[in-house]
């Protein structure tokens, strides 16, 4: 999912990175002193669970869970992501600093919108309807987030239909991993800590 | 009752997921792409990879020189890839392109290329009143083959032994470039908690203030 350097054309840097802006801008308003320190633990697992990598024909994808943070910090998933990608690209030098902005959209927009989506499904009396928003928290995002790659890269270039089959099909283990990852979370914070679950999605 | 089946249940999801992220998965602390390259005889070949054993197999390769694509092929299973070397002499850009917005770039600087090999020309048969009187000129004919021959075989020889050096060479350039070693992840871990840290202790004295 990181784009590198060298890759997407200028307008669509200029793009991703204003609307990365206006991500961040509402994350950190709605990061209240009390959510820091989760902020804080759900940046540093997004930044150590992106170096676990599958590796899958030409290319390797990893995990993400951008969905779960989603689903926990709300718009508060842009500033933690952000946060992740800029130390992942500084000190090991994946993805970049001029894809920071198209990176940070591709992975936290679709995680606030599929939590906000879904948050009703997770927080509901229905265990299994639980489950199952639980497990399209998980899974969506990854889909649109590689949708979203595919597009960045077509309007750079690339044929949207290859790159959007290659994406698609790298990112499906994924997909399903996250999915049943997210699913179980939500089931254990639903009885050990359920307040988790409801951020602040305006 | 019931709690105690969905706990199983929950237990048993959460080693399926385990299970399945095994089994599908290297579970390779890494993530990003790399190249190096070197001139082996008359090419230049390049290797390219995720991790030393994680090798980037269909991905596309470049060779660039001031901006100009002189040369572009795929790497095999073992993740290289060779072409010509190009005739003009200069820096040249190797990039490698691993699908999915995945890209790595190496110099090779000119002044880093052995000479190219040239077609050696025969050497000049003396003749008239500049051949040694001593040496006949028949002798004097094979004496220039067997020489040109004998630099052939050198440079083969030599160039069959350089090679792995060669390849060792351009790789311990990219030895900074690699997957991120245990230290450095605990580092990036310990950014974070820093950041964080320092916007609590911000936001705290601006409260204290107040």
């Amino acid at each position: 999912m990181h784009i590198s350097e060298g890759v997407l054309s200028l307008p669509v840097l200029v793009v991703g990175g204003a609307l990365t802006l206006g991500g961040l801008y509402k994350g950190l308003k709605a990061i209240k002193d009390e959510d820091t320190p989760r902020a804080a633990i759900l940046a540093a697992v997004f930044f150590t669970a992106s170096l676990i990598h599958v590796n899958i024909g030409p290319s390797s994808t990893h995990l993400i869970l951008s969905g779960l943070i989603g689903l926990i910090m709300g718009w508060a998933a842009f500033p933690v992501i952000f946060l992740g990608l800029l130390l992942q690209g500084v000190l090991f030098s994946f993805g970049g600093l001029t894809t920071l902005g198209v990176n940070t959209f591709n992975m936290a927009a679709p995680a606030v919108l599929v939590a906000w989506l879904f948050k009703r499904s997770v927080n509901g009396k229905n265990s299994s309807l639980a489950a199952v928003g639980g497990f399209m928290t998980g899974s969506l995002p990854i889909l649109i987030s590689g949708f979203l790659v595919g597009f960045c890269l077509t309007l750079s270039g690339e044929r949207f239909f290859t790159v959007a089959v290659a994406v698609f099909l790298s990112n499906l283990p994924i997909v399903v991993i996250e999915g049943l990852f997210c699913t179980f979370c939500v089931q254990f914070l639903r009885k050990v800590r359920p307040a988790i679950l409801r951020p602040q999605i305006a | 009752m019931a709690s105690s089946s969905g706990r199983t249940a929950s237990r048993l999801l959460f080693i399926g997921v385990l299970a399945l992220m095994a089994f599908s998965s290297d579970l390779l602390w890494a993530h990003g792409v790399y190249i190096f390259g070197w001139a082996e005889g008359d090419q230049i070949c390049t290797d390219s990879y995720f991790t030393r054993t994680d090798k980037v197999q269909g991905g596309v390769v470049k060779i660039l020189q001031n901006d100009q694509v002189l040369a572009e092929g795929q790497t095999n299973d073992q993740g290289e890839a060779c072409f010509p070397r190009p005739k003009v002499p200069g820096d040249l850009v190797l990039v490698v392109e691993a699908g999915e917005g995945h890209r790595a770039d190496f110099n090779l600087r000119a002044a880093d290329l052995p000479p190219l090999t040239e077609e050696t020309p025969p050497a000049p048969v003396e003749t008239g009143a500049e051949s040694p009187k001593s040496l006949p000129q028949s002798t004097a004919r094979a004496a220039a083959v067997s020489l040109d021959e004998v630099r052939t075989i050198v440079r083969d020889e030599l160039r069959v032994q350089l090679s792995p050096f060669s390849r060792a060479l351009a790789e311990s350039q990219t030895a900074g470039a690699g997957p991120p070693s245990l230290r450095e992840i605990v580092g990036g871990l310990g950014w974070i908690l820093g950041v964080f840290g320092l916007v609590f202790f911000l936001s705290g004295r601006k409260k204290v203030k107040n």
